[in-house]
């Protein structure tokens, strides 16, 4: 199912009868089906996945005798606390130790598009770009790469 | 909580340079977290001379999540949903970054009118035109254009808002609308007998 449609569950349903129409599987299977997968999909949306993959395992023995084999969830895309996209607590400490403040005028930070000046604590990450502390932790909480060059942030672990 | 302070930075950025980009993003309510953005349709395309409306809502969490984005006008196009306007763009889901901007993200909708990739659909009915009929999807396309994104479809939104403040729900002031081809009058009538 492409990611894009589904938001929309109408389309959702639409695609997969398209599908399904494809397999000729009997009209009361087919309704089964997609109510079981629209089910699961919605569990997926309750706990806040934007996105996720369905992957889902027919076996179409014969016209008559379909066995659904499988249906499992993986890879919740957009959900940070599912997955580890971010970095980890202890990574972003040791950059916290090191943010600093500069001098006025180098620059605007690309996250709240304010300038960067002496009162602000920056953070410089690995790639060089700099942000404002609270800007960029909040970011590297979700995500594990700089938002200007996409640079992964790793920090090497201290003897 | 939406950065609303990175909103309104956002919103006079975009209004400086119109002149130069053409792209327009505007408040839809008081509240900043629906917006309405505008594109030219790019030149040499079956888009040019349309002017295209992009319903923006803002998730909680912006700038770290992405901004939700879908073609209010209707559009013929691979990556965009023929039906409910639903685009496939890497940028608005996983590619994501707080350093792109709704000026940005418009830029890169109005990119991919320029180069469909029809090898990853929205829209399955146009994506199989777009690779075996490319001349009739650029006629329908165009079609499209003509239709629904030229000066006389503009004004939709000013239409709706007048009929809003009758006191009429919005989504049903749009799909009458939508059913009576944007007469207001039309729609007004509808709307009071339904
Ligand atoms: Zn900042
Ligand atoms: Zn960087």
């Amino acid at each position: 199912m492409p990611l894009c449609i589904l938001p929309w569950q109408s389309l959702c349903e639409t695609h997969l009868r398209r599908v399904l129409d494809a397999l000729d599987v009997g009209s009361s299977f087919r309704a089964d089906l997609i109510r079981c997968i629209m089910l699961t999909a919605l569990r997926g949306s309750d706990h806040g996945h934007q996105q996720f993959d369905m992957n889902i395992n027919l076996n179409l023995a014969t016209a008559e005798e379909v066995e659904m084999e499988d249906i499992s969830i993986g890879g919740y895309e957009s959900d940070p606390d599912q997955v580890a996209r971010g970095v980890s607590r202890s990574t972003i400490e040791k950059l916290e130790q090191k943010s600093c403040s500069v001098q006025d005028g180098s620059g605007c930070c690309c996250i709240c598009l304010e300038e960067l000046n002496g009162e602000d604590k920056v953070m410089e990450i690995p790639c060089s770009h700099l942000f404002h502390s609270r800007c960029i932790v909040k970011w590297l909480e979700r995500i594990d790469s700089c938002p200007l060059c996409r640079t992964r942030v790793e920090v090497e672990v201290p003897e | 909580m939406i950065d609303f302070g990175r909103v309104q930075k956002e919103l006079q950025e975009c209004s400086k340079d119109f002149e130069a980009s053409g792209i327009k993003v505007s408040p839809k309510a008081d509240n900043l977290a629906r917006l309405i953005g505008t594109i030219p349709g790019p030149i040499g395309t079956p888009y040019e001379g349309g002017t295209f409306q992009i319903d923006i809502t803002l998730p909680d969490a912006y700038p770290f999540q992405p901004p939700k984005m879908q073609f209010a006008t209707k559009v013929w196009h691979p990556n965009i949903s023929s039906q409910s306007g639903a685009i496939c763009l890497d940028i608005l889901k996983d590619q994501w970054s707080p350093a792109l901007t709704l000026k940005t993200a418009l830029l890169s909708i109005q990119a991919l009118l320029s180069a469909p990739e029809p090898d990853d659909p929205q829209d399955a009915v146009v994506a199989q035109q777009y690779l075996k009929d490319y001349q009739t999807f650029v006629g329908t396309a165009r079609y499209w254009t003509e239709t629904f994104a030229k000066t006389s479809a503009l004004g939709v939104e000013e239409k709706v808002q007048r009929l809003v403040e009758m006191g009429f729900l919005e989504s049903l002031v749009r799909t009458t609308l939508d059913a009576v081809g944007g007469d207001e009058n039309l729609a007004l009538e509808k709307l009071c007998s339904a």
